[in-house]
Parts: structure tokens; C-alpha cells; sequence
């Protein structure tokens, strides 16, 4: 019923307009129980019983304590990923993002506050390796060439290709680079 | 207007034509033609030769090698693996990644840690359907482990109990079995579905012994070996073992389960109703007997 | 309408300000504001927003409220927009792998052709087989048979359903509202009450702010003020959709896009949570077609 009478709303207002015009209510005010859709529910155990039979319910008693509500809120998990609260030391080696000024690039941590650094096979276990830079805002192109000099310092034999991706702000690496570029990465503040 | 970057392009995008259905395209490349040609020659072998596994199924299978005797047949029968799809599995966590969702704050260290915070970070890959049985604690990142906490395991071993309790904090290994197991790892899930909070079973046979260990900080080890045990490990390892007596967080750090107890602070046969913020206890005896014994 | 809005003190200057501040969405010139102030219109009002999540990257979006109760425009104030949302990357790739789920998904084949043992007849050996000199057949249905069955033929019902992950439906979502205010195809009104339920009335709103031709509103509630409900009923090329149904393919369809200060909040807010849920990793994992 509900249904019917949004759709109705939703689908433009000509049927209501009818109404009007004609002077009768189109819409039927109960539909008949074939009609139902048959609800499947997710599991077996929670879904209802089919005669609400009260004398078939064991005792129980009913507790609003809130000292006991507490560990049930514990339980539940946080909806989103909070921004960390500042700390004085990061043990694990982690830091929050201190971008430096006029920088012609910026990097945008992801969703959990990481560096968007990663390691690319071709195919699951495959041997071809490509390291992606990702989330890169402003001028992706100063970036890679700041990053291949660091790449070919710390390796001045490995003979690696970039791509970059201006429009998605990607840098990709082929070979696997990744500690490298976020050490890098880290130590300047991003 | 920004020259470099995809603000260029946005801005580009200012006076070109506008996109709209008909002018939108896949990646080069994205759209891979069908497999199967059509034609004369369609229904032929599509180039996967005659007969045989390459033409089946495209490669050999696993220890084939052509036409020699495989490797695994050319020995007599040697059950290093027998029964391994039977065994328990402890999916790892490191200690330095405990660390780092402690210090992104995924973790309250305030607060006791068992497996239903772990698995509520999200970042903790679990499935009780395949014999995961719980966290195993591994040692890397031990040296760099700071913080003080109250955790309870399914695995760990001695450096790793050293590294938790040389901070001050405290470190239980407790078992679950999988119907407790489906509950602690999506507890949303499970809360929402208005079934009775199962109790634990004891361990299997064999985990027995590793459960009862007080030197393995083991739930149903005897808390006054337990102590003692804490002192001896400090004693190996040299370092002076913090007196969590002393500790304003003492009530924290000693807080542990039942048991019978899957849940802190909540008892089995309890039903949580989320949506009206009541608990239902059972009354009948013969439920309460169960629950409890 | 605003109440999830923290409305500014009157000031006409600030407003001023944020035009001059704003470069990729300028729709007024600040005599222009100035104009309205002196012909007796109440001066435009900035409303401010917290934006969650914050970014700390300097990008910014701001964008006119405008009414739809007059034909004339009349700017109502301007608010910030999340540049998660409305200042992605174009990835014009993203919107067009989202047009092609949205087409195929509810696409099920029905063409179906009759394979050998569907056809009539054919049961016979035509010729013995050995003998004749003639190449050895078995049945007048075969494949290789002029009016014979067909091999590897469509077979009915196919389905071309298919999940696309979910953080590409967002990202195309996202692509999709930056790039309409990139092309200054994206309007925001303080809510879609038009004075009369004639058809014109949305016509002329439309050649007046070169809105268009095709217009789609967009409203929080899925239950629209009568007068425009009528009125666009009847213009084929306007419609009404609620936040839930927003999609990329009508986002495409439509010349225009007008949400309604409700329906910005909606989409921010819902996006936004998708964005940052603690099981993003969940989320993603491949679509199961048995799971709830």
C-alpha cells in the first residue's frame, strides 16, 4: 500500500491528477493477501515465528542497567575511520601527514591514513611487480621526476620505466620500489 | 587556473562540450573482444590444439611434469600433511601492527582487547568457516611495542607475552569455539539477530594442555602460578616486571572473562536488544543450569 | 530545510569575498551581488557548512544557493562543497564503465535459436553408410546442413547481470557531480516550491538561467511539492528523482542537474560515510549473489 502510493508520487503526479479529474481514488485502499510478497528472511533462527503464542516463551526479565549497557556499546564498532588524535610519540613508526609548504604536488593520505603507496602484481602471483603512487593533486610530473632521482640513487644499476597517469594523478613504477618511495615520502612530511 | 594535475583537466573540462551519453568511451583496451569466433571457422579448436589438458583446461596439473614419473609418486607414502585441512589456524597479527592501530587510534588500549575489537578495526581478516580459530600474536615489531594494554589471544608465544608484560600490561591466551567464533567476529551481526549470547565450550583434547599452561598465560591456567610465571619470564628476559597493582588502571588490566564467558561484562543465555537498549535474562532454571554448568 | 545548517550572520562583503576567492565556480560577478542588495532583494545570505572529514589539501569548491520560486534568479548565499566529492579526478573511464553496468545489468537476453535436437525430424539416418560414394551423415539436422540446427547458438534466458565493485559506483558518482560543476551544469536551490503548477512556469525558469534543455531535480524526499510535480509530469525532458535514485546514467542523461540544499547534505553525508567506513575492505570483496 505504502509502496504503491510512492511510486505514484514518484513516477510524476499524473495518476494523482487523474484522481482529480475523475473524482474517484484509483488507488485500492487494501490489497488482497495474494497479492503479499513473501518475506525471506536472513537466517532460520531470526526470523519470526508464525503463531505469536506468548505461553510458548521461557521466563525472562528485563535489565535497563546502564553499567551493563556499557559493555554492549564496547562491543559495537565504530561506523566510520576517525582522523587520529594527536599523540606525543608514535611508537610503530607512523606519523601524521605535516605537508610542506609551497610544495607544487600534494599527496592525499587514504581513508585510513596511510600512504598511498602500493604494489601491483600483473597477476596474483605473478613476477612482474609495478609500484603505484596514488591520490597525487597539483603537478604530478615535478613528482616523478623527484621520485625517479630517488629511485635511481638508492639503485643506480636498476634500469626501471614510469607512467604517469595526469588526469587519475597516478605515478606507476614498474618494479617494486615501495619502501623506498615511502621512506622517501615520510621523511618529507607527506 | 592550475597548468599541471587533474585541476587542469577540470578546468579544461570548463570549455569543452559537455559530457553527456554519447561522448564518454572505456580505457583503450578495456573491451575485450568475445573468445569464441563466429563463421566458417568459428567452431573449431580455437587455438587451444587437439585433445589433451592444454585444449581442456589450458594448463597441467599440480606435480605434472610431461611424461616423467611425478615427484610426489616416485616416494612411498610419507603423511607429513595428513590431516591438515583438519587443524586449527590462527591467522597472524603482528605485534608492530597492534601497535600502529593503537597509535591510528582503530584500537583503544583503555580499554580491554580481545578479539571483538581486533575484528571490529576492520583491518583483521578472519573466517571461522575455515578453521581460523583465532589471533595468533606474532613477534615482529616486539622491540618497537610501547603501549600497555590488556589482551586476550587465542596464540602467542614466550616473546611475545615478554613484550606485552614488560610495558605493564596483560596477556591471557583463551580458546573459543566456532559458534563463539561467528559471534566475536561480526558482533554487529550476530547482536542484531536477537539470539541468546552462546557459552563457550571447553577446548578440543588436544589444546588442552597449551590452555592450562600458566607459562603460556592460558585462561584456565591457575592465576596464582600465572604470577608467578610473569615473574620468572621477567627474570629471563631482564627487565623489571612493572607492578600492575600499583597501576591506576589496575581494574582494566585484571579485568577477565569467565569461562563459560564470550563477551566482557555480558553473561551467556543474555539477549541484547539493540534497537530498545534492553537486556533479557532468562529466569527459567533449567536454562540458568545450562548456562552456567 | 537548513536545519542541519548553520546559518552566517548577515554579511553581504563575505560574500563578496568568496566570489572574488572562487575560481572554477563562478557564476555571478560581484556587482552583481551588489545589484541585488540595492534593488531592495534581501542581500544573499552565506551559508556555512562544517564539512566532515575535512581535507587539508587547500582545494575548495563553493557553489550559489539559488531560489526556484522566482523565474528571475535571485541568489540566496553561497556554501562550501566537500572537494572529495565535487573536485575529483574526471575519469571519464570510471563514468563510462558505470553507464555500462547500469545498462547491462538489467539486460537479459531472450534471443534463443534451436540447436539440432530442438529442430523437427533428422531422427533418420539420411543414407546407409557405407557404399553410396557419398561422404557419411547421420542426421538431416546436423550443423553443416542447409536448414540444419544451430551450434553454439544465444541460448535463453542469458543474463548479462554483473556487479560493479562498489568504490567504482562511488567513484563514478563523485566523477560524475565534479564534472557537472565543472561545467557549471550543477545548481543548488534552497528547495523546488514553484508558485503555479503550469508547465511553462518550468520552461521559462529554464530559458532564463540557461538551465538545459533537460533538467533533473533532485530532492531528499521522495514525495515532491504538488506544483512542480504536475508541472514537470508534463514536460518529458524534466524530471524529479529522490537522493536514493540518483544514478550516473540519469546524471549523463540530463543537461542540468538541481539538487536541493536537503538533497546536497543526503548525497555529501551518505558518500562521505561510504568513503571512510570502517569495513571498506568488507564492502569491496566480490559480490556474492547470495549474500543479504
Amino acid at each position: 500500500m505504502a509502496t504503491m502510493k510512492t511510486l505514484g508520487f514518484v513516477s510524476g503526479a499524473g495518476f494523482k491528477c487523474l484522481n482529480r479529474i475523475l473524482g474517484i481514488d484509483l488507488i485500492p485502499r487494501t490489497l488482497p493477501a495474494i497479492h503479499s510478497v513473501p518475506v525471506r528472511y536472513a537466517r532460520f533462527k531470526s526470523s519470526p515465528l508464525i503463531s505469536d503464542d506468548s505461553t510458548q516463551y521461557t521466563g525472562f526479565e528485563i535489565s535497563r542497567n546502564p553499567e551493563e549497557w556499557k559493555f554492549v556499546q564496547d562491543l559495537l564498532p565504530q561506523p566510520v575511520i576517525k582522523k587520529p588524535s594527536p599523540k606525543p610519540e608514535y611508537p610503530s613508526g607512523w606519523k601524521p601527514q605535516n605537508p610542506p609548504a609551497d610544495s607544487p604536488y600534494f599527496i592525499q593520505r587514504t581513508a585510513n591514513h596511510m600512504l598511498p603507496v602500493y604494489l601491483k602484481r600483473d597477476t596474483p602471483r605473478g613476477v612482474r611487480k609495478r609500484t603505484v603512487v596514488r591520490y597525487i593533486q597539483g603537478d604530478v610530473w615535478a613528482l616523478e621526476e623527484e621520485l625517479r632521482a630517488v629511485v635511481s640513487k638508492t639503485y643506480p644499476k636498476d634500469i626501471f620505466n614510469t607512467m604517469v597517469n595526469e588526469v587519475a594523478g597516478q605515478i606507476t613504477f614498474r618494479g617494486d620500489y615501495v619502501s623506498v618511495l615511502k621512506a622517501y615520502l615520510e621523511s618529507k612530511g607527506w | 587556473m592550475a597548468t599541471r594535475g587533474y585541476e587542469k583537466a577540470l578546468s579544461m573540462l570548463k570549455t569543452l562540450p559537455r559530457v553527456g551519453l554519447f561522448n564518454i568511451a572505456p580505457n583503450p583496451g578495456f573491451v575485450k573482444p568475445s573468445k569464441r569466433g563466429r563463421g566458417q571457422h568459428g567452431g573449431d579448436k580455437h587455438g587451444a590444439g587437439n585433445k589433451g589438458s592444454k585444449a581442456r583446461q589450458n594448463y597441467m596439473r599440480t606435480g605434472y611434469e610431461t611424461s616423467l614419473r611425478p615427484y610426489y609418486l616416485s616416494f612411498t607414502h610419507e603423511p607429513y600433511y595428513l590431516g591438515h585441512h583438519l587443524k586449527r589456524q590462527y591467522p597472524p597479527l603482528s605485534l608492530g601492527q597492534l601497535q600502529l592501530m593503537i597509535d591510528t587510534d582503530r584500537i583503544n588500549a583503555e580499554k580491554p582487547i580481545d578479539l571483538v575489537q581486533i575484528c571490529n578495526t576492520g583491518l583483521y581478516k578472519i573466517n571461522p568457516q575455515c578453521k581460523h580459530y583465532g589471533v595468533h600474536l606474532t613477534d615482529e615489531g616486539a622491540d618497537s611495542f610501547k603501549a600497555k594494554v590488556n589482551i586476550e589471544v587465542q596464540w602467542a608465544t614466550e616473546p611475545v607475552i615478554a613484550a606485552v608484560e614488560r610495558n605493564g600490561g596483560t596477556i591471557t591466551t583463551a580458546f573459543f569455539d566456532p559458534p563463539s567464533l561467528f559471534a566475536l567476529t561480526n558482533v554487529k551481526k550476530f547482536l542484531e539477530s536477537g539470539e541468546p549470547i552462546p557459552k563457550r565450550m571447553i577446548p578440543p583434547e588436544d589444546a588442552i594442555s597449551y590452555y592450562t599452561d600458566p607459562k603460556m598465560r592460558g585462561y584456565l591456567a591457575d592465576p596464582d602460578q600465572v604470577s608467578w610465571e610473569r615473574l620468572v619470564l621477567a627474570q629471563k628476559y631482564g627487565y623489571s616486571l612493572p607492578k600492575i597493582e600499583e597501576d591506576p588502571n589496575y581494574e582494566m588490566l585484571t579485568l577477565r572473562k569467565d569461562p563459560r564467558q564470550i563477551f566482557y561484562g555480558l553473561e551467556p543465555g543474555w539477549v541484547v536488544n539493540l534497537i530498545d537498549r534492553i537486556i533479557l535474562k532468562p529466569t527459567d532454571p533449567e536454562l540458568q543450569e545450562y548456562y552456567k554448568g | 530545510m537548513l536545519r542541519r545548517l548553520v546559518m552566517g550572520a548577515l554579511r553581504p562583503n563575505s560574500c563578496v569575498q568568496a566570489a572574488h576567492r572562487l575560481s572554477t565556480t563562478t557564476e555571478s560577478s560581484p556587482s552583481e551581488v551588489e545589484q541585488y542588495s540595492s534593488d531592495g532583494f534581501p542581500p544573499p545570505v552565506v551559508l556555512s557548512r562544517n564539512l566532515e572529514f575535512p581535507t587539508n589539501d587547500g582545494r575548495k569548491r563553493m557553489a550559489w544557493v539559488e531560489n526556484i520560486d522566482t523565474v528571475q534568479e535571485r541568489k540566496l548565499g553561497m556554501i562550501d562543497l566537500h572537494p572529495d566529492i565535487f573536485a575529483v579526478p574526471p575519469r571519464i573511464d570510471v563514468i563510462w564503465n558505470n553507464v555500462h553496468w547500469q545498462k547491462l545489468y538489467r539486460k537479459v537476453n531472450l534471443v534463443q535459436v534451436n540447436n539440432r535436437a530442438e529442430m523437427i525430424g533428422g531422427g533418420r539416418k539420411p543414407w546407409q553408410q557405407k557404399g553410396l560414394g557419398r561422404a557419411r551423415q547421420g542426421s538431416i539436422r546436423a550443423p553443416q546442413w542447409k536448414h540444419g540446427g544451430i551450434a553454439h547458438g544465444p541460448r535463453a534466458p542469458t543474463t548479462r547481470f554483473y556487479m560493479l565493485p562498489i568504490h567504482t559506483r562511488l567513484y563514478g558518482l563523485r566523477c560524475m557531480l565534479s564534472v557537472k560543476l565543472a561545467q557549471d551544469d550543477l545548481h543548488i536551490v534552497n528547495a523546488l516550491d514553484i508558485p503555479t503548477n503550469e508547465p511553462s512556469y518550468l520552461e521559462d525558469l529554464a530559458e532564463e538561467r540557461q538551465w538545459g534543455p533537460s533538467v533533473l531535480f533532485v530532492d531528499d524526499t521522495d514525495v515532491a511539492p504538488e506544483n512542480i510535480a504536475i508541472a514537470a509530469d508534463q514536460i518529458k525532458h524534466m524530471n524529479i528523482m529522490p537522493v536514493y535514485g540518483l544514478n550516473v546514467y540519469s546524471m549523463l542523461n540530463h543537461d542540468t542537474l538541481v539538487l536541493t540544499l536537503a538533497a546536497l547534505e543526503r548525497i555529501e553525508k551518505q558518500i562521505l560515510y561510504f568513503m571512510h567506513r570502517t569495513d571498506r575492505a568488507k564492502l569491496a570483496e566480490k559480490f556474492k549473489t547470495s549474500q543479504v
